[in-house]
């Protein structure tokens, strides 16, 4: 499948050798040079600079409009919220999944139909298992 | 009316005076302190200083009380959030948000953002209306996406100049919607006859823009 994932950081860095071995191909669109420089070493990956990566010419670039899977990993959940709607509403984008740290933000996102992932979420589920484990 | 901002740029310094003298209430929420503080020395207790992307703050600022909500920070995906919450955690029935990528004028639409102010495309339509034998000037993206408002002045030497509007032959769903002569604006009609310097105000797919444009100016 083809994978486009927005923003660079340890999470994206740690999600694409995996991706890459699952054999899918990812393309990384972020404005961290540095970051982007390491997930390139990873074999077949394509990453590509992007000083303003708000802009639809940018995710058209990383061939938002190909890609099966589109994952929103950038820091700013502003950010990530609105590509994920651009790739789920304007590209029609079939899996996408959107990271946000805010639990207000989280709640509303879920609530407007995207896939939201975010350490609130996951530590909640982790402490209610435990719990009940 | 109850007026609530979030973003104090210059735009919204002078909006919420606007707003102030036409007698309504108005509230900023601000995120920069100086400009914050700016805020309220000058125009007194107008302003709340915090996240307007923060459910607690918009809370704490009225949000379910607003009858109009303006996102006027500088960021795009800011204000499409700010509209998003207070839309659908407040109800607010009135959202406004200022962009600047002219490309996402369609998906706030879609989002459900009732009003989206394009700066950078205004600002270029003014900048486009100076520039001698101009082009044709891209007024707005209308909600159907992919369409657009356009306004084309017609040349002296047009092969159109002296024509019945009800004989041009037209691209497909583009509309001509109001003519705008030396006289003054008057709704077109089959039998209105082009003249030179008309101003011809049409609604146009993007795509056929540059044959309307064609059609219109053509010698």
């Amino acid at each position: 499948m083809r994978v486009l994932i927005l923003g660079c950081g340890r999470l994206t860095q740690s999600l694409v050798p995996g991706l890459v071995q699952a054999g899918h191909q990812v393309t990384v669109l972020s404005g961290e040079r540095d970051c982007l420089e390491n997930v390139a070493e990873n074999p077949g990956v394509d990453v590509l600079f992007v000083p303003a990566p708000t802009l639809q010419d940018y995710l058209r670039q990383g061939g938002v409009d190909r890609s099966n899977v589109f994952l929103a990993l950038s820091e700013d959940d502003h950010l990530n919220a609105l590509c994920s709607q651009i790739a789920k509403h304007i590209f029609g984008v079939r899996k996408v999944v959107c990271l946000l740290e805010r639990p207000h933000l989280q709640l509303l996102y879920s609530s407007l139909g995207l896939d939201v992932v975010g350490y609130f979420i996951g530590l909640t589920q982790d402490i209610q298992q435990a719990i009940e484990g | 009316m109850f007026a609530l901002i979030v973003g104090c740029s210059e735009i919204g310094y002078h909006l919420t005076k606007a707003l102030m003298a036409a007698g309504h209430e108005v509230l900023v929420v601000e995120k920069d302190r100086d400009r914050y503080r700016l805020l309220t020395e000058e125009l007194g207790g107008v302003a709340l200083h915090g996240d307007g992307t923060d459910e607690q703050i918009l809370r704490e600022a009225g949000a379910a009380r607003a009858e109009v909500f303006f996102a006027l920070t500088g960021r795009d995906e800011t204000n499409l959030v700010a509209c998003q919450l207070t839309k659908h955690v407040f109800n607010t029935p009135r959202t406004l948000a200022l962009i600047r990528d002219p490309k996402n004028e369609s998906v706030f639409h879609f989002l459900g953002v009732d009003v989206v102010v394009n700066s950078v495309q205004l600002l270029l339509a003014y900048l486009e209306e100076g520039i001698p034998g101009r082009p044709m000037v891209h007024l707005r993206d209308l909600p159907e996406p992919g369409t657009a408002l356009v306004s084309v002045s017609i040349p002296g030497d047009s092969a159109i100049v002296g024509r019945r509007l009800g004989d041009l032959e037209l691209p497909p769903h583009s509309l001509i919607c109001l003519v705008i002569k030396r006289g003054g604006p008057q709704l077109p009609s089959n039998t209105l006859v082009v003249e030179a310097e008309d101003e011809l105000v049409a609604v146009a797919m993007t795509e056929d823009q540059q044959l309307l444009y064609d059609i219109l100016t053509g010698v």
